[in-house]
């Protein structure tokens, strides 16, 4: 190739290079340009790392949501359950077929990007908490040490620690989840993937149900300075049952494509 | 084949000094054995012609001029892949280590600045150094500030990851391959645009991108169509061909491989047992046709790619059916056994390749003779 050729393809790389990033940059842009909802998160819904990479100076927080299931009793976060709203009805709304459903079907691997509504400290959270109290008050009347024990911690968990951020529906429309919830400004919406699991927990209806495999959006992103905010606090154990020590002002664009604004230490 | 060589690019003009080199070899050994003696004048007419072939030749090319060189040359591309590879890493280390203390703007000012800046380096070394090592390694360094630029850029801003990203990556590998003649690069473009038209397909059959290595069919269709690009030989980038050709072959076969074992990964919605049986049955076929395809075209890259992958289809198999069922001692003679028979048939390719060859001569010598 000659080096006038070499030159133009070279500078052609180069404007490609400037093009996509301008893109990706209207694109957030246009996001933060209207915030479409706005939340505070606590260190209870946005997990710190459990260890800072040294090799690693950026920061981001995990979202940690959970669900109700038909199990209860505490079962609330593990990923492999299914919601119990997440039923066979509700799979069928979001697109995936009969077929797909069946439990003769071998394949596990059906599964759809969707729109997933968060609710913040609602309805579903008193449910847990609730569920927490009761499973407690009945272990008291037994004499079993380790069971009451682990109901204790367990409420103290949900009253302390857990997430109050819960995923209470799902739809293939964006618009139709919107008109939804409109009136709730505790209930932000994002992106999920959703998969179909044989896993129903104590009610098996015969055929395979839905689960949530991921947000598409899991971490955020902490900019800095604020990340030296939060750098500044003890890493704690998973286990440590203590009040929050941060707030997360966090804002949804019109893309749904989320951002902080804001982090508030509240911890002594 | 054709025997001529293209001398309008550095391959073809190695090609003609690593002929002129074999000839003076046989030339010597003519000449000891008293086969052809050329007379003085016939000596120094062919000397003087060959050492001006061979200065035009070195002007116009980094080539090696003698065997020498080019043990020298190996050295120097080893040494240049392993630089690429030290600087692209040493990058990636140092974007992760001080990222989090710049703010949002510094951030994507230098995410954007850095590939730019890199590919300034390949121009500016390509102007300045013949052999274009030094530009291949800025080219490669570019190449990976680009993919952490757009990859950062989205987690900095939570932005839902794409596979239109593997494209667009696609992309600049391959004008950066163009470019410097690497190689390199251009496996990176095959591979990128593989994952992106895999992540599409995956897409377009239900499944969300990022599953897309789930899904070993999806690679099938990319597979077909690089294989496909590997027929059309470029002026000037002979030493492509073989790349999409071996990879082509590899996202083709790989995947066969994978749901030969794996009938779990399968859009085929037949029992399990006929899945993988269909599949292994595909994977011997389609090798053992490649390896045919290949001596037919002389693509020498074809039958050894279809070669090793028909010889791992062949021990997964020996594998599956008897590693349980014989004794070690019986099971590992049976791998002798079975690379005997493939060495028997191997040679007789070759033999017969040897009489087609024999035959030709015959023929060239009766029409030099009439």
């Amino acid at each position: 190739m000659t080096d006038n050729l070499n030159k133009k393809l070279l500078l052609g790389l180069s404007a490609v290079i400037i093009l996509v990033n301008m893109w990706v940059l209207a694109g957030v842009f246009l996001n933060k340009s209207e915030i479409t909802s706005k939340v505070v998160l606590s260190e209870r819904e946005l997990t710190v790392p459990y260890f800072y990479d040294t090799e690693n100076s950026g920061l981001s927080l995990r979202i940690d949501y959970r669900f109700l299931t038909n199990d209860g009793d505490g079962e609330e976060f593990y990923r492999w359950h299914s919601p119990k709203w997440l039923d066979k009805e509700k799979m069928q709304s979001l697109g995936f077929s009969e077929k797909e459903l069946s439990l003769e079907n071998t394949d596990s691997l059906a599964e759809k990007e969707v729109f997933i509504a968060l609710e913040l400290d609602g309805a579903a959270y008193q449910e847990s908490l609730n569920k927490a109290k009761r499973k407690y008050e009945q272990t008291l009347l037994g004499l079993e040490q380790d069971e009451i024990k682990y109901a204790k911690n367990h409420l103290l968990q949900e009253e302390k620690n857990s997430s109050r951020l819960f995923a209470i529906d799902a739809d293939a429309n964006l618009d139709v989840l919107q008109g939804r919830f409109h009136q709730q400004n505790n209930v932000i919406i994002t992106r999920a993937v959703i998969s179909t699991t044989r896993w129903q927990g104590k009610s098996s209806t015969g055929f395979k149900v839905g689960r949530i495999d991921s947000l598409s959006v899991s971490h955020l992103y902490v900019p800095y300075p604020m990340n030296e905010k939060v750098k500044s606090l003890e890493l704690r154990d998973y286990d440590d049952f203590q009040p929050s020590r941060f707030d997360v002002a966090v804002n949804i664009g019109a893309h749904l494509t989320p951002w902080i604004s804001d982090i508030t230490l509240t911890g002594s | 084949m054709d025997s001529k060589c293209n001398m309008d690019s550095k391959l073809g003009a190695q090609q003609r000094v690593d002929q002129i080199n074999t000839f003076k070899s046989e030339l010597q050994l003519l000449r000891d054995d008293d086969v052809l003696v050329l007379s003085d004048q016939q000596q120094q007419k062919l000397h003087e012609h060959h050492s001006s072939l061979l200065s035009s030749l070195a002007a116009l090319y980094d080539i090696d001029v003698n065997s020498s060189e080019k043990q020298l040359s190996i050295g120097v591309k080893i040494a240049a892949l392993f630089g690429a590879l030290g600087f692209a890493a040493s990058i990636f280390f140092l974007f992760y280590q001080y990222w989090g203390v710049f703010g949002p703007a510094m951030q994507s000012v230098v995410l954007i600045a850095s590939p730019i800046l890199a590919l300034g380096a390949c121009w500016f070394f390509l102007q300045k150094e013949a052999s274009g090592y030094y530009a291949k390694i800025a080219a490669f360094i570019s190449l990976v500030c680009f993919v952490l630029n757009l990859s950062m850029l989205g987690q900095i801003h939570n932005i839902t990851p794409s596979p239109n990203a593997f494209i667009i990556w696609s992309l600049m590998a391959l004008g950066l391959a163009y470019v410097t003649r690497s190689r390199l690069l251009l496996t990176f473009a095959i591979l990128f645009f593989a994952a992106f038209l895999s992540a599409r397909m995956g897409t377009w059959f239900g499944i969300y991108w990022l599953s897309f290595g789930e899904r070993p069919e999806t690679f099938l269709i990319p597979g077909v169509i690089i294989f496909a690009i590997g027929h059309i030989q470029q002026k000037h980038y002979e030493n492509f061909a073989p790349v999409f050709r071996i990879f082509g072959t590899l996202l083709m076969l790989l995947p066969i491989l994978v749901l030969s074992h794996w009938a779990g990964g399968s859009y085929l919605q037949w029992d399990r047992q006929t899945i993988e049986g269909f599949y292994q049955i595909s994977g011997f076929v389609l090798s053992a046709s490649l390896i045919a395809y290949g001596i037919k075209r002389y693509w020498h890259d074809l039958i050894k790619t279809g070669s090793v992958m028909f010889t791992i289809f062949l021990y997964t198999k020996l594998f599956d059916w008897f590693w349980e069922l014989f004794p070690k001692y019986l099971f590992f003679m049976l791998i002798g056994l079975s690379s005997l028979l493939i060495l028997m048939i191997f040679k007789r390719i070759r033999r017969d390749n040897k009489e087609d060859i024999k035959h030709t001569n015959t023929k060239d010598k009766e029409v030099c003779h009439d």
